[in-house]
């Protein structure tokens, strides 16, 4: 081809008398139509060849150009310069709906030795010792005398033992880094936040039922509770708790509008971060796993299932000079009257037989039906895997309806029965229970899902006012906060045993919210067998250990979450909240 | 014309070596410094994550409940009568006229004055500022 283009190139230009170093003088080159047409080709053959060879390397250049000028320059050093975004540790923090930290992972260094480059392991040991007390000389000198190649000398140092060690300068001794699961506020919230084991792997709590989501993120998880409102609740709880010698208790402080889990414990607890110490009883959550019979707490439930029905007014009421026997079983009051009572006197004084009636009147399929759209029939939704399912009566006698209207018969967890009382007095609406904070920002964009309607809001007005009846004038009187409008309902339960209920034993508990006007949250204290003292008249009813605490914990939360005080005797307050006793009650409730 | 073309070109292509080459080195140069850098922000990012879990152990409510009562015994836990809102507090009369009237609002924060220039003993004075109600 080379040759031909040659040829060609001298035959195009004849005339110019070019001298070529090798040719003869010049002479005059015969043209033919041959010659013409081979022209033609080679000068085609060229202009193509030649075009495609420029594109060729016009595509190279560019790729050049386009690699060494605008590709993204870290690319290739990416290997061995450190990126310095964020720092990733192998499981997220979780933090407090103020950003606290509850639970976080910190790199520790663990302490080993090869014994056969230790050159003096009795120096060695006495060297170790002194600067980790918690070691005994003679063991260390012992495995360092060993002939392994390993010894684990101490596991999960602090930053400043490794320092103090790196020091020493002991030949033979080194570190292993590894990421420890830190909670830094011990057992403040263990039970919601669970644990995980000693591969960093969730076991229980949020730890486990967010498992992935805190392994693959690097963003923590916010949860709803406040540490301040924790700690005062457990504190308050622990106080009651050895103050009636129970043997457990519980607390929830719920948001009534929207769900959220302010604060939630179980005592006793544990220390997730020594988790393998902790026992079966200390490890149980009472407040979502375990399922009781709460007693009259129930009533709530009972008086507004039959005024949504309206099964009873608030004028209406029931005869409860008599025990009722129903086969075996004798319903008794514990504050009997031994007369007709009203509504609101039923609920004020608690009245077994009343609610009972209320209960049987209104049916045992609308009650099935109306416990279940408040939750108390299935496990409670919370995004923790230790969930109680309630134990129900099968089959559904009018017995048990009977005794479910006052708290007995249907165990549910007391959660659940947070989760319920908020929808009763939020006017009526069923929020999801949650421990995960919606951050503000995200609010606008993605609104929380809306409640279920469960009850009009006439019922639930009305049983904000049976509520503040409680604690005003009725067995709640303890539970007084002053200022912030306390409502709520007592609940005594004797323990069931194998054979019958236990009247020694029992479950003692407190729901309340505040402030009743416009109920904001809801406070659930459940004491597990509380012992009277002195100072209740050897009582252990909820009225006696329970309403107590909610006082407490109402006074010193209301100021935390915003709440203000407010004149209880404000017209406006009292015309919402006051009710009209018949005068027989009046007279009656004045002693 | 042929040599001036080709000194020319030796000159550009030794100029562009060294170009080369001292970018390069510098590149290698700003890569350990960048490597270095990253190294130590990790570090200190490593050591601000240490710090603030040992915050949030140190300020944890228990400890600070527990040193309040310890070291601040005249402080207690809010009262509810200690709140108030705005519309509480009782009116005034205040003469708003002109600048200076914003300075007489001001009344009741008395003048600093040195410890040593008062007749009456530190102890007093520190007594009367913690605590309002008894000034009025």
């Amino acid at each position: 081809m080379l040759g031909r283009l040659r040829r060609g190139r001298r035959t195009i230009r004849p005339r110019r008398h070019i001298k070529p170093a090798f040719a003869q003088p010049c002479t005059p080159i015969r043209r033919d139509e041959r010659n013409d047409v081979a022209l033609e080709t080679g000068r085609t053959r060229l202009l193509i060849s030649g075009t495609v060879l420029i594109l060729g390397f016009a595509v190279v250049g560019v790729r050049l150009v386009n690699i060494a000028l605008f590709q993204d320059a870290l690319e290739p050093r990416a290997a061995h310069a450190p990126h310095a975004s964020e720092l990733r540790m192998g499981r997220a923090d979780i933090v407090d709906r103020n950003g606290e930290i509850l639970a976080t992972t910190l790199q520790t260094a663990s302490l080993f030795a090869n014994p056969r480059k230790i050159l003096d392991a009795d120096e060695a040991a006495h060297l170790l010792v002194s600067t980790l007390p918690g070691l005994r000389e003679a063991e260390i000198a012992a495995k360092l005398k060993s002939n392994r190649g390993f010894v684990w000398l101490k596991r999960n140092l602090s930053p400043r033992q490794q320092w103090d060690i790196i020091k020493l300068g002991i030949p033979g001794v080194e570190f292993q880094s590894a990421e420890t699961r830190v909670y830094p506020h011990g057992p403040l919230a263990a039970h919601v936040l669970g644990y995980v084991d000693i591969d960093n792997k969730g076991l229980a709590g949020v730890e486990k039922s967010f498992d992935t989501a805190l392994r693959s993120n690097a963003a923590p998880i916010a949860l709803t509770m406040d540490v301040r409102l924790q700690h005062l609740l457990r504190i308050e709880l622990m106080a009651a708790m050895s103050t009636h010698r129970a043997i457990g208790a519980t607390g929830i402080i719920l948001d009534a509008r929207h769900g959220d889990v302010m604060a939630m414990t179980s005592l006793p607890d544990f220390d997730p971060n020594a988790q393998g110490r902790a026992s079966d009883n200390q490890r149980f959550n009472r407040a979502t796993l375990g399922v009781y019979e709460l007693g009259s707490t129930f009533k709530i439930f009972t008086t507004a299932m039959a005024l949504d029905y309206g099964v009873v007014s608030m004028e209406d009421g029931y005869d409860a000079t008599k025990p009722i026997r129903v086969s075996r079983f004798t319903i008794r009051d514990y504050h009997a009257k031994k007369r007709w009572l009203s509504v609101p006197e039923i609920f004020m004084y608690s009245s077994n037989i009343g609610s009972a009636k209320m209960a049987r009147d209104v049916g045992g399929d609308a009650q099935r039906e109306f416990l279940s759209q408040l939750g108390l029939l299935s496990p409670a939704p919370i995004e923790l895997p230790e969930v109680g399912t309630p134990l129900t009566p099968k089959p559904w006698r009018p017995i048990n309806t009977m005794t479910i209207g006052y708290g007995h018969g249907l165990a549910v967890s007391p959660l659940q029965l947070a989760v319920g009382v908020s929808s009763v007095v939020n006017g009526g609406i069923l929020n999801r229970p949650t421990l995960i904070h919606r951050q503000p920002e995200s609010e606008a964009s993605n609104p929380p899902p809306r409640g279920d309607r469960v009850m009009s809001e006439e019922t639930s007005q009305d049983l904000r006012r049976l509520m503040r009846l409680v604690v005003a004038k009725g067995t709640g009187g303890k539970a007084a906060a002053p200022g912030y409008l306390v409502g709520g309902k007592t609940g005594t339960a004797e323990k069931a045993r194998r054979q019958g209920y236990n009247r020694r034993s029992l479950i003692s508990s407190f729901v309340g919210a505040f402030p009743m006007t416009d109920p904001r949250y809801v406070v659930l204290v459940v004491l597990d067998e509380p012992q009277g003292t002195t100072k209740t008249h050897g009582f252990a009813t909820g009225g006696w250990v329970a309403a107590p605490v909610v006082s407490r914990i109402v006074e010193h939360a209301a100021p935390l979450l915003g709440v203000g005080p407010t004149d209880e005797q404000a017209p406006a307050v009292l015309r919402q909240l006051d009710i009209e006793l018949k005068p027989e009650g009046r007279r009656l409730a004045s002693y | 014309m042929k040599a001036f073309a080709a000194v020319v070109y030796v000159c550009l292509a030794s100029v562009t070596g060294f170009a080369l080459f001292h970018i390069t080195y510098k590149v290698e140069q700003l890569e350990a410094q960048l490597s270095q850098l990253n190294k130590e922000i990790l570090l200190e990012q490593n050591t601000v994550h240490v710090l603030k879990a040992e915050w949030s152990f140190l300020s944890r409510p228990e400890r600070i409940d527990e040193l309040s009562r310890k070291m601040l015994p005249g402080l207690h836990p809010l009262q509810t009568r200690q709140i108030g809102d705005l519309d509480s507090l009782p009116t005034r009369d205040i003469d708003f006229g002109g600048v200076g009237g914003v300075q007489q609002s001001a009344a009741p924060l008395a003048p600093y004055r040195p410890v040593s220039a008062r007749s009456g003993s530190a102890r007093t004075a520190s007594a009367r500022s913690v605590s309002p109600q008894a000034t009025e």
